[in-house]
């Protein structure tokens, strides 16, 4: 061995324990990288719509479904010792069949071909049905046979009854939404006037005759508006299109629950994208349907940016208001840094805890007594004294608000105090030297508090899930009836959408895909929110690196 | 810090220059909103700090109540008996309105607690003639049994119903007589007990103080003819035992309870045919007799009273040697009266129970929790008394036919600090033991709210999230900072740090639906990769050495990082291909089959292994953030003059840059501590929430923070379960402060200590 070869091989030997080191870094970084890139394929994928498989079995049964997923059977092998693997089919139908999947040894398949004319059709209930059209009723025409003409004339049927079920849809949230509304508020108010002192009950008979009279118009309101949906929605059941699935069962829909129809066998690339874009916006846009499985995230989205804006509008000023005070004004000593260190170790107190001390503060001490003294005539009905997105809201700014603390200070440390003294200098008081001076120096520290703050905020779940979140809240938080914001509804939250659906749902395996877009949708949040946060900070140290000089 | 405003002079200069009108009252405007601004600033900033650092006192406020023990407001004491007749028997009704009130004449009295409405007589059937002198009555049921000093027993209702006639709420005594018969016909009766089951009814009667003699009555329904009733009547020997003192027929009708003069506590078997069968006989008083004795609610327990004043509960435990397979035991102690127990009022919806003693004494005492939760006077001699339907009242009768009564309110008798965190001996148990279940199916279940099993839970969870993540975070930090190229350093940071901002709920999800599965069918493996893994790498990077291209020396350092880690994704790669055959070579070819069988450790699926990997991605970047900031701040100089000195790079590191950093690394492992404590969804999500307690990788476990999570939403506002979440909540506050602070305690330190350097 020659002396350089010798050396070099010492050199990498004395190398080894640095590569261990390395290992335990690369390990740490593939981790990361492996679980964002799993749920981007998972989360991504789900939308592009795949074929159709038509597979026969060796016992004669055949499915038609979309291929979910392909295994080794575990702890099997066939003669050759080879793997045993299977497949697992989505055939939907669920009304038919009862389980949306099956699974398929590859060992038992005679044939497998795509169809060209099968339809995958996604509805309100019951999940997707692939299939075959066999006829497509109207009161003007009844149209079966040749499959073309039958996609072609349900393709023109589907905008017009979505136009009708919008109708239908707007009478019964609108409309009678509005009425019910109305009836339970004069409700409310009759119920204020029995609990007020009987001693005045003369003098409210005439309020309490006219509270009962418009109750009474609106019942028969109500009345005339439910007949009509009933004949607009008898007026819908006659357009109804029949599918066959691949044994012959036939299946008779309204074509108003239709979501959305493609034949996956004949789709084009620019057709693919367009139904995958069409999927993409029912996602971001549309509401949940059949148990939040399917559909959209809208009231999750909304509930979630709500959430975090009700939390940074409290957040900011609390963490500024208490840094500038303990930058500012306190004298520097123990107690300081005692205070200094509390604050500090809040940051590392579990969220749940937090969660707790909204759910016996928020809602029930404070909520409670606000109860009691403004809605009493809601009781036992909690208004304000249970789950609440002001509640959440506060709980989670309770929450971040060592992190807004921590990052003024650092910002208000960061003002070089020849800045500040140079401003008292000129004859300015501290506190115009402080609101002139130092904190729009200290913006881009608090900004980055806020920003940290607020992607912490939007990605804690289990504070929220005891302090107000729901699983399907009815209402939006914010709507047309005064006064329009109600903080003391229940909210979605992207987050506790995620683990409501993926362990709580009835159908799992189903509503996995929606899981992964929602993971990936929260993840994107927050991981923008703190990239913004670190290019703010990274910005701010360069300007005050430059200041220093 | 003071919030007081000190008047500023002004500067000199400016005070000795005159000043036109405006600019004074400009000045004096600026100088007003400079106060105000102190002012408020001040006041808000003290007042969110106090309000953020007052969470762990409302915790505490919250937790308070579960230990202020039981609080008792006395009602009016009224006589209910007429002087010399001594009582027997005492009912009060829900709402606490009226007492009944049975004396040794065959009469039943109403007592209106409030004394607003005069008393009420009722009239016993059959007893005319008859002084009673012995009564039995079952808990929660409306069915009394009297003896009479003439043998005879009368059994019928005796009860308080509370009707309504539209909101107005009445209280109503029902009296009505069942059947009457004589079952120690001459004999005075002097101790009863009573049961009906569904199929007869059991009598067991003392005679004169001497003669056991159980009377069953069975309906037999023939298929012509009328009912027939059917009455056998036995003697049981008492013999040795000693005399009769205290007696009780079991739930099913089939075994008696006795307490005697001796101070024996005995236990028989009834067959339906035949004779009675002692199954046990032990000591329960010593050197004294038995004097009172009752069960408790669901009728598995019994109080004990002795003349020593002694107050304990057995419970039948499982015993295998005994001939029916149980056992009885003393299970709790409580404190002793001063003289001997008269009376025993078990409570009708939990398990506690009153007792009173000869010299007046009583107590409030809860069975499982072992507190004694008030004490009371209730008048020289109490025979009888009785505990609301609610548990929020008593009623107490003393010999000289005085009725006290008592409102009661005891919020949280069955938690005691012992009963959270000690091992608690339940009904039905073998010995104590750390339980939490905290609901059940039946009426009578009884929550077990022991911490031990959640606090076991985090620690496990963080243990094994620790163990995984403190060496990745640990040697990656150092890498980061000594050995990476520069140009990768920032980017490789940003990206370990961005790990932090991933929701856990993320994380939590996908180690419950990806992980999970995934673990379990390559799980020797996951097992294999710490050793294959590092060894492929070492390995594959050596040979990348002897590759001509990788020799030129700054493309080696430069990109040295990145072979390496594509030599880890080979060695997982490898890990993963291994792993069936060393499955098929160490363990016949399912490790699960030879896990259970080889160690008997039984796999979840949702496992310590998941939860670990799922928490490190929580824990790492936390480390990872202080360790590399810890390194990184070790002086420059102190490395060079290591490396100047002849040390190589790895040595210096090791030697040098670990050291001088130590108390760094310690709180970063401190800090994820803190952080793996606290995680709640991915517990929550990842691990199966069952309470256990061992230390096995291969199954879950129930943490603090996932159990809060999960029962909160039901606990009721102010109930038991409610304020013993806040006890977890707080220990969960204290256990990360502690931490925390500690280590930021730690961190300061070093901070001075390379300053110093």
């Amino acid at each position: 061995m020659s002396p350089q070869r010798k050396r070099r091989a010492t050199g990498a030997l004395q190398r080894l324990p640095i590569w261990m080191t390395g290992i335990a870094l690369g390990t740490s970084l593939l981790m990361i990288i492996g679980l964002i890139g799993l749920i981007m394929a998972r989360g991504l994928g789900t939308f592009w719509p795949a074929p159709l498989w038509e597979i026969t079995l060796k016992d004669g049964k055949s499915y038609l479904g979309l291929v979910h997923h392909v295994e080794a059977i575990p702890h099997q092998a066939d003669a050759q010792g080879r793997p045993v693997r299977r497949t697992l089919y989505r055939i939907g139908n669920r009304e038919l069949y009862g389980a949306d999947f099956v699974w398929v040894n590859h060992a038992d398949i005679v044939s497998r071909q795509r169809p060209a004319d099968t339809v995958s059709i996604e509805r309100l209930e019951w999940g997707p049905f692939y299939g075959f059209l066999a006829e497509v009723n109207t009161p003007a025409q009844m149209a079966r046979g040749d499959s073309r003409l039958l996609w072609q004339s349900l393709r023109r049927e589907i905008p017009v009854a979505h136009r009708r079920a919008r109708k239908i849809r707007h009478m019964e949230k609108s409309v009678i939404g509005n009425i019910n509304y109305s009836i339970e508020s004069h409700r409310l108010a009759l119920r204020k006037l029995q609990l007020r002192k009987p001693a005045s009950a003369g003098s409210m008979e005439p309020e309490r005759r006219r509270h009962e009279d418009a109750i009474a118009a609106l019942q028969a309101r109500y009345e005339t508006i439910a007949q009509e949906l009933q004949h607009l929605r008898a007026e819908d059941g006659a357009y109804q299109v029949v599918l066959k699935d691949i044994g012959g069962k036939a299946r008779e829909l309204p074509i108003s629950s239709l979501v959305r129809v493609h034949r996956p066998n004949q789709l084009s690339f620019p057709g693919r994208v367009a139904v995958y874009a069409s999927r993409l916006q029912e996602f971001v846009f549309g509401q949940p349907r059949e148990a939040n499985s399917e559909g959209g995230v809208a009231p999750a989205i909304f509930g979630t940016v709500m959430m975090t804006l009700i939390m940074s509008l409290a957040v900011m000023p609390l963490g500024v208001l208490a840094a500038l005070y303990l930058h500012e004004y306190a004298k520097q000593g123990a107690i300081v840094s005692i205070v200094r260190i509390a604050v500090n170790n809040l940051a590392g107190v579990p969220s749940i805890v937090f969660g707790v001390f909204g759910l016996g503060f928020f809602c029930y001490l404070i909520g409670g007594t606000i109860d009691q003294l403004f809605f009493p005539e809601r009781l036992p009905t909690p208004t304000f004294g249970g789950g609440a997105i002001l509640w959440a809201s506060l709980t989670l700014a309770l929450l971040t608000v060592p992190v807004v603390i921590v990052s003024t200070e650092e910002a208000l440390a960061a003002v070089p105090n020849g800045v500040r003294e140079a401003s008292l200098a000129c004859g300015a008081t501290k506190f115009q030297t402080i609101w002139r001076v130092v904190l729009p120096a200290a913006i881009p520290g608090i900004l980055t508090g806020t920003i940290l703050a607020m992607a912490r905020g939007a990605g804690e779940v289990a504070p929220l899930m005891i302090t107000g979140v729901v699983k399907l809240a009815p209402d939006l938080p914010v709507d047309h009836f005064a006064p329009f914001v109600h903080l003391d509804r229940k909210f979605m939250h992207l987050g506790f959408h995620i683990y409501d659906v993926g362990f709580q749902s009835p159908n799992v395996e189903a509503s996995k895909a929606m899981v992964y877009m929602t993971t990936l949708l929260l993840l994107g949040i927050v991981v923008c929110l703190n990239l913004t946060a670190m290019q703010i900070r990274g910005r701010l140290r360069e300007q005050f690196r430059g200041a220093e000089v | 810090m003071s919030t007081t405003v000190v008047e500023s002079p002004l500067p000199t200069a400016e005070r000795s220059r005159p000043l036109g009108g405006t600019a004074r009252a400009f000045r004096r405007r600026t100088q007003i909103i400079d106060r105000i601004a102190r002012s408020l600033i001040s006041v808000s900033g003290i007042g969110i700090i106090c309000a953020v650092l007052g969470i762990g006192v409302f915790l505490i406020a919250e937790i308070l109540p579960l230990f202020s023990g039981a609080t008792l407001h006395p009602g009016l004491v009224q006589s209910a008996l007429p002087p010399g007749e001594p009582p027997q028997l005492v009912l009060v009704d829900e709402h606490q309105e009226k007492a009944l009130v049975i004396g040794t004449s065959a009469l039943v009295r109403t007592v209106s607690l409030d004394g607003a409405e005069p008393p009420q007589v009722f009239s016993l059937d059959g007893l005319q003639g008859h002084r009673i002198t012995a009564a039995s009555r079952t808990l929660r049921e409306e069915t009394v049994a009297l003896g009479t000093d003439q043998g005879r027993v009368w059994i019928g209702t005796v009860a308080l119903r509370t009707l309504f006639d539209g909101s107005q709420r009445r209280v109503q005594p029902s009296v009505s007589t069942d059947s009457v018969f004589d079952a120690t016909p001459g004999y005075r009766i002097t101790r009863l007990a009573y049961r009906a089951t569904g199929t007869h009814r059991v009598i067991a009667a003392v005679a004169d103080d001497r003669h056991l003699i159980v009377t069953r009555i069975r309906v037999q329904r023939p298929l012509v003819g009328p009912a027939r009733q059917v009455v056998e009547s036995v003697r049981v020997p008492t013999g040795e035992l000693g005399t009769p003192s205290a007696l009780l027929v079991s739930e099913d009708g089939l075994q008696i309870l006795l307490g005697t003069a001796k101070g024996i506590l005995a236990r028989w078997r009834l067959p339906e045919e035949g004779a009675p069968q002692l199954l046990e006989a032990s000591p329960a008083v010593s050197g004294g007799s038995l004097t009172a004795m009752d069960y408790l609610l669901g009728a598995r327990s019994v109080v004990v009273g002795g003349s020593d004043g002694g107050v304990a509960t057995w419970s039948l435990v499982r015993d295998e040697e005994r001939p029916d397979g149980w056992r009885l035991a003393r299970i709790h102690t409580f404190a002793a009266h001063p003289e001997r127990v008269t009376v025993i009022a078990p409570s009708p919806r939990d398990k506690g129970f009153i007792t009173a003693s000869l010299d007046g004494t009583a107590r409030l005492h809860y069975m499982t929790s072992e507190r004694t939760l008030a004490h009371f006077m209730a008048g020289r001699h109490p025979v009888a008394a009785d505990m609301a339907p609610k548990t929020n009242g008593a009623v107490v009768l003393s010999e000289d036919g005085l009725l006290r009564h008592w409102h009661i309110e005891n919020p949280h008798p069955d938690i005691s600090w012992r009963g959270l965190f000690g091992k608690t001996w339940y009904e039905g148990y073998a010995g104590p033991e750390y339980i939490w279940q905290s609901t059940g199916g039946t009426d009578d279940f009884e929550s077990k709210y022991s911490l031990i099993p959640l606090i076991f839970g985090t620690l496990k969870g963080t243990v094994y999230a620790l163990l995984f993540a403190v060496p990745l975070a640990l040697f990656g930090a150092l890498y980061c900072s000594q050995f990476l190229d520069k140009r990768w350093r920032n980017p490789i940071k940003s990206t370990v740090e961005l790990m932090a901002a991933l929701p856990s709920v993320v994380l939590g999800f996908i180690a419950g639906v990806v992980i999970a599965p995934l673990v379990q069918s390559h799980v020797v493996a996951v097992l294999a990769m710490p050793a294959i893994v590092p060894l492929v790498t070492l390995g594959g990077i050596l040979a990348s050495h002897a590759l001509p291209w990788a020799q030129a020396k700054t493309f080696a350092r430069r990109n040295e990082f990145w072979v390496l880690t594509a030599w880890v994704v080979v060695g997982i790669v490898v890990a993963g291909g291994l792993g069936p055959l060393i499955e098929r070579i160490g363990f016949q070819g399912d490790f699960e089959s030879w896990l259970t069988g080889a160690a008997g450790l039984l796999y979840d699926q949702r496992n310590s292994l998941v939860v670990g990997w799922a928490m490190g991605f929580a824990v790492i970047p936390v480390i990872f953030t202080v360790c590399e900031d810890a390194f990184s701040s070790v002086p420059r100089h102190l490395v060079g003059a290591s490396l100047a000195c002849g040390a190589s790079s790895w040595q210096t590191a090791w030697r040098v840059v670990l050291p001088a950093a130590g108390s760094g690394v310690f709180s970063a492992i401190m800090i994820g501590f803190g952080r793996a404590v606290g995680e709640t969804m991915i517990v929550l999500m990842a691990t199966g929430n069952t309470p256990v307690m061992d230390w096995s990788l291969f199954n879950g476990f129930r943490a603090l923070s996932a159990n809060i999570a999960v029962e909160i939403p039901e606990a009721p506002h102010g109930g038991t379960l409610y304020r013993v979440l806040f006890v977890a909540a707080l220990l969960l506050y204290a256990m990360t402060s502690v931490v925390n602070t500690a280590a930021e305690l730690i961190r300061l330190r070093l901070r001075r200590q390379l300053q110093g350097l």
